[in-house]
């Protein structure tokens, strides 16, 4: 057996399946963000309604909805659609530790923004097509000086606000911000 | 027996000799095939085991615990730097898929993963562990227990985490986290049940370092004793 194993004939066929292995390691290290992601951004998306801005309850251990979520932070999320119309979203920004994020349907993040990047109370963004570019928007000249234009890879995606409760007992302020956040299509966040 | 019947007879031990040749060839050509079909048998599993075994084992390997191309270990504490950055790695990109989790990009937070103890034991709930350290230096962080499915751990307490607005410190500025199942004084995260589990230290806007690293501030994780 042990000279079967070690004849040349097999140690070519071990050396193949090591080659094969190889191809089958990169397959699957490719294949796992699309394949896993997919299943859990359908999961989350069904959860979430399109252009509207959703604040998620306090994080506790029967309500989460994906995993490793802060239970000190508090959440809104935006399920963006950008086929039609850019989508405008606001928020105050009680503190530099908020953060905006935007993420892929693969659950990457390409564009995060915190309170200490924008140094304001308030910030909007609006998200437009990559290709449109600041300047093709739609909306003229009536956007405010403080809106940034965020040009987006894919029509939708997901916007997530992360607001920690930096200090004990501001719970009931954060809650109060959180209910201003709007998220809808340019011209509907218009008309109010 | 009459010399009458040998002739008759003779025509019949000749098939049978033929028969008994033909079967010994037959009997060797089939043993012979069957050899070489087993041979080609093993040496095909051979080259699929090898094939499955390396390449679905390094690749769950280097999914769930990286390799130094893209985690900083720092004592218990795993960061992966490309985190949540849409230049991430495929390993870095799979191991965040695999996690569930929605990581914000490096440039605003850094995630420490610990699921060892000092020893490198795996973490447990039936364990009482001592942390210790002057914690991220940040604008924020915090510290917080989930179960092996990336879910908190139940207790009866609603105490799921300990942040650095929320930690308790001593004169000198040293935090100290107790993790038991049973009420510890000061900085207690409860265990939960007696499974395993994982701390996840999340810190926002880091005080990183020229290569963008940072520190978890918190040194290792020494367990204390077990039921």
């Amino acid at each position: 057996m042990r000279r079967f194993l070690l004849s040349r004939q097999s140690l070519f066929w071990i050396f193949g399946g090591l080659l094969l292995g190889g191809i089958v390691h990169i397959l699957v290290v490719l294949s796992t963000p699309r394949s896993i992601a997919s299943t859990a951004s359908q999961q989350l998306w069904a959860a979430v309604p399109v252009n509207e801005a959703t604040v998620l309850p306090p994080v506790t251990a029967d309500a989460q909805l994906f995993s490793y979520m802060a239970p000190d932070v508090r959440y809104v999320l935006c399920r963006y659609d950008i086929s039609k119309d850019p989508v405008s979203v606001r928020t105050p920004l009680l503190d530099g530790s908020w953060s905006i994020s935007l993420y892929d349907e693969l659950g990457s993040n390409f564009y995060t923004i915190t309170g200490s990047d924008l140094q304001r109370r308030e910030a909007e963004l609006i998200l437009a097509p990559s290709e449109d570019g600041v300047t093709a928007l739609p909306f003229g000249n009536d956007q405010p000086t403080t809106a940034i234009t965020v040009s987006v890879p894919e029509r939708t995606g997901l916007l997530v606000i992360r607001a920690p409760e930096s200090a004990p007992g501001r719970r009931a302020e954060i809650d109060r911000a959180l209910s201003q956040v709007t998220c809808g299509a340019k011209s509907r966040a218009r008309n109010g | 027996m009459s010399l009458g019947t040998l002739p008759a007879r003779r025509p019949r031990l000749r098939l049978r000799h033929a028969l008994h040749i033909f079967e010994g060839l037959a009997f060797r050509a089939i043993r012979r095939w069957l050899a070489r079909l087993l041979s080609i048998l093993v040496r095909l599993s051979l080259f699929l085991g090898t094939a499955l075994v390396t390449g679905l084992g390094s690749a769950y390997f280097v999914m769930d615990k990286g390799t130094s191309l893209t985690v900083v270990q720092s004592g218990p504490w795993a960061l992966w730097p490309a985190a949540g950055r849409p230049d991430a790695d495929p390993y870095t990109r799979a191991h965040f898929a695999r996690l569930g989790a929605l990581p914000i990009g490096a440039a605003s937070a850094h995630y420490f993963m610990a699921t060892t103890d000092a020893n490198g034991a795996p973490l447990y709930g039936d364990c009482e562990y001592e942390l210790a350290g002057s914690g991220p230096e940040a604008a924020w962080w915090s510290l917080a227990l989930y179960g092996h499915d990336g879910r908190l751990k139940e207790n009866d307490f609603d105490r799921y985490a300990i942040t650095g607005a929320t930690a308790l410190r001593d004169t000198s500025g040293r935090i100290t986290v107790r993790i038991a199942s049973d009420v510890r004084s000061g900085n207690w995260l409860p265990s939960g049940d007696d499974g395993g589990f994982r701390l996840l230290l999340r810190v926002y806007q880091p005080a990183a370092d020229k290569d963008g690293l940072s520190s978890p501030g918190f040194g290792t994780i020494e367990r204390i004793g077990c039921r």
